[in-house]
């Protein structure tokens, strides 16, 4: 049977109706694309692991997954730590958990010999080379808050937290989740999680274009290893033979050392303020403690400022210099010497010392 | 006489896979480290295998490991066949204009539909870079020091992790880093 020829007119009638069709389906789409685009904002997941990739999460249930998984299993494995300057250092790890008891121990592989062990809030840091036992307590014991309770579901106004694609690391399967900050004074990062236990195995602290600033991982990982709380205890307290340092640190208020502080960055705000001896003085128990260090946190981030006379001698280069993803700050305030450090962002640095204030 | 690169010795770059993956035993670290101050490009490699094994899982790109050079020598050759296909686009254009005009009518329409999904799908996106912009104030880049020696910073240093160090992340992941990565001038 011959083929009938289409009619010009039938051709334009058919090409009329495609088109009709076609914009018919690209408006739908738009409006479809508008409909699942408000439903995927509103249904943030609420599971604590992650979903899939792109799926918005709630960032407090997630934050307190990874830090409780810390409590739940005991560890070895080698830590490596790598920044966009190169750099690149590593320890072996052990971890383990004795009811309430944290216990770790540090040995680096890299740099002079060191060794840390950690008892809850109590660390010893051996110093082979010049025979040191140095006794300092963590923030978690002087007034810093590991985890700020109160404060993370404040956090939601400062990051995002959105799922990402599974990932291997270290040996184990992990979730992948990317916390996204909403505005320019905080840095961003993205977490592997073993996805069983929620412990963190990779962290890697990303600027504003999304460049990794660093990269805190662990590149080999024995999940419930069997490490020993009273060995490690034991090691901890056999400072026999060891010259015993304990660095001098005194609690004091900003207010009371004669400092204000204007124009926050939106979401930090001060938690603690201390004072110690100048590093130029080498640290030591008897010297004077010239040297003010006021902590701000955002929840995730936070700044040190320190503040000490200014020493002509000594004090003569101001500016900018980083260290993997902690930035550094050094300017002058009149008769004072401000050093600005954190895991921030240079801008934030520049904007807290310069809202800084001498009382009157 | 060669150079002790890691393109001259594959086991090197053979290290830096295993390590990305978790599979490096001790040995071959304690090997690769001992080599890392010696060898430049192993930390370009490193960013490098980062860079592909975000891409191959389809990840945002996080780490701009190409140089610029690099990157303009592998832009050339691109622009040189685009300016070499300008011909074969100038026909295309002819060929176009002969079309009825219903044809170049729905392709208008396409585009408008298109750009119309694209403004829903992008939308999102920029909100949080629209909301960067107005709270980030823009300053002019600062004088950089180089004081990564300077004993008295590093000391400063170790007391930022000290007080301010306990990561929120996980409080063992700030204390790794602290007593790993903070060069004390203890």
């Amino acid at each position: 049977m011959p083929m009938l020829a289409p009619h010009p007119h039938q051709h334009l009638w058919t090409t009329g109706v495609h088109l009709c069709c076609r914009v018919v389906v690209a408006l739908v789409c738009v409006f479809a694309w508008g409909h699942v685009s408000c439903a995927e904002q509103a249904q943030v997941a609420s599971a604590a692991h992650a979903t899939s990739p792109g799926t918005p999460m709630e960032l407090a249930p997630w934050l307190e997954r990874t830090q409780q998984a810390t409590s739940r299993r005991a560890y070895t494995g080698t830590f490596v730590v790598s920044s966009s300057g190169s750099s690149m250092v590593a320890a072996r790890i052990w971890h383990v958990c004795d009811g309430a008891q944290q216990l770790e121990r540090v040995e680096n592989l890299t740099g002079a010999p060191r060794t840390t062990l950690r008892k809850n809030a109590d660390t010893v840091t051996f110093l082979p080379a010049s025979r040191t036992a140095l006794l300092e307590k963590r923030a978690d014991a002087i007034g810093f808050p590991a985890l700020l309770k109160g404060d993370v579901q404040g956090l939601d106004k400062r990051y995002q937290l959105q799922a990402q694609a599974d990932d291997r690391v270290a040996g184990v399967e992990t979730h992948v989740a990317l916390i996204r900050p909403v505005d320019g004074w905080r840095f961003g990062y993205r977490a592997w999680t073993e996805k069983n236990t929620g412990l963190l195995v990779q962290l890697q602290t990303l600027d504003a274009a999304g460049q990794v600033l660093e990269q805190a991982a662990f590149t080999e990982l024995t999940l419930d290893a069997p490490v020993r709380a009273d060995k490690l205890a034991g090691m901890m307290a056999d400072t026999q033979g060891w010259r015993i340092e304990v660095p001098a640190l005194v609690q004091t208020s900003a207010s009371t050392e004669g400092w204000q502080i204007r124009g926050l960055p939106a979401g930090f705000r001060p938690v603690s303020c201390h004072k110690r001896p100048s590093p130029a003085g080498g640290g030591d128990a008897g010297a004077p403690l010239t040297l003010m260090q006021w902590v701000f946190t955002d929840g995730l981030a936070t700044v040190s400022l320190f503040v000490e006379p200014f020493d002509s001698v000594r004090h003569r280069r101001e500016g900018h210099t980083s260290r993997g993803a902690t930035q550094i700050w050094v300017t002058r305030k009149g008769a004072w010497w401000v050093t600005a450090v954190g895991e921030v962002p240079l801008v934030t640095l520049t904007h807290l010392t310069k809202g800084l204030d001498r009382r009157n | 006489m060669n150079s002790p690169t890691s393109h001259q010795e594959p086991s090197h770059a053979a290290h830096l896979s295993a390590l990305l993956d978790g599979e490096l035993s001790s040995e071959s670290l304690d090997a690769l480290l001992a080599q890392w101050p010696l060898d430049p490009a192993l930390a370009d490699d490193w960013d490098a295998l980062h860079v592909v094994s975000l891409g191959l899982k389809g990840q945002e790109a996080v780490v701009s490991a190409v140089s610029t050079a690099a990157f303009l020598s592998t832009l050339r050759p691109g622009l040189q066949s685009s300016v070499h296909q300008r011909g074969g686009a100038d026909s295309v254009a002819k060929a176009d204009r002969e079309l009825p005009w219903w044809h170049r009518y729905g392709a208008a329409v396409s585009v408008v539909g298109a750009v119309l999904l694209g403004w829903r799908l992008v939308l999102p996106l920029a909100e949080p870079s629209l909301a960067v912009a107005q709270l980030e104030p823009v300053e002019l880049a600062p004088p950089v020091v180089s004081s990564t020696s300077d004993t008295q910073l590093d000391a400063l240093l170790a007391a930022h992790q000290q007080l301010g160090g306990s990561h929120t992340l996980q409080p063992s992941s700030g204390f790794f880093r602290q007593a790993v990565y903070v060069v004390s001038a203890r």
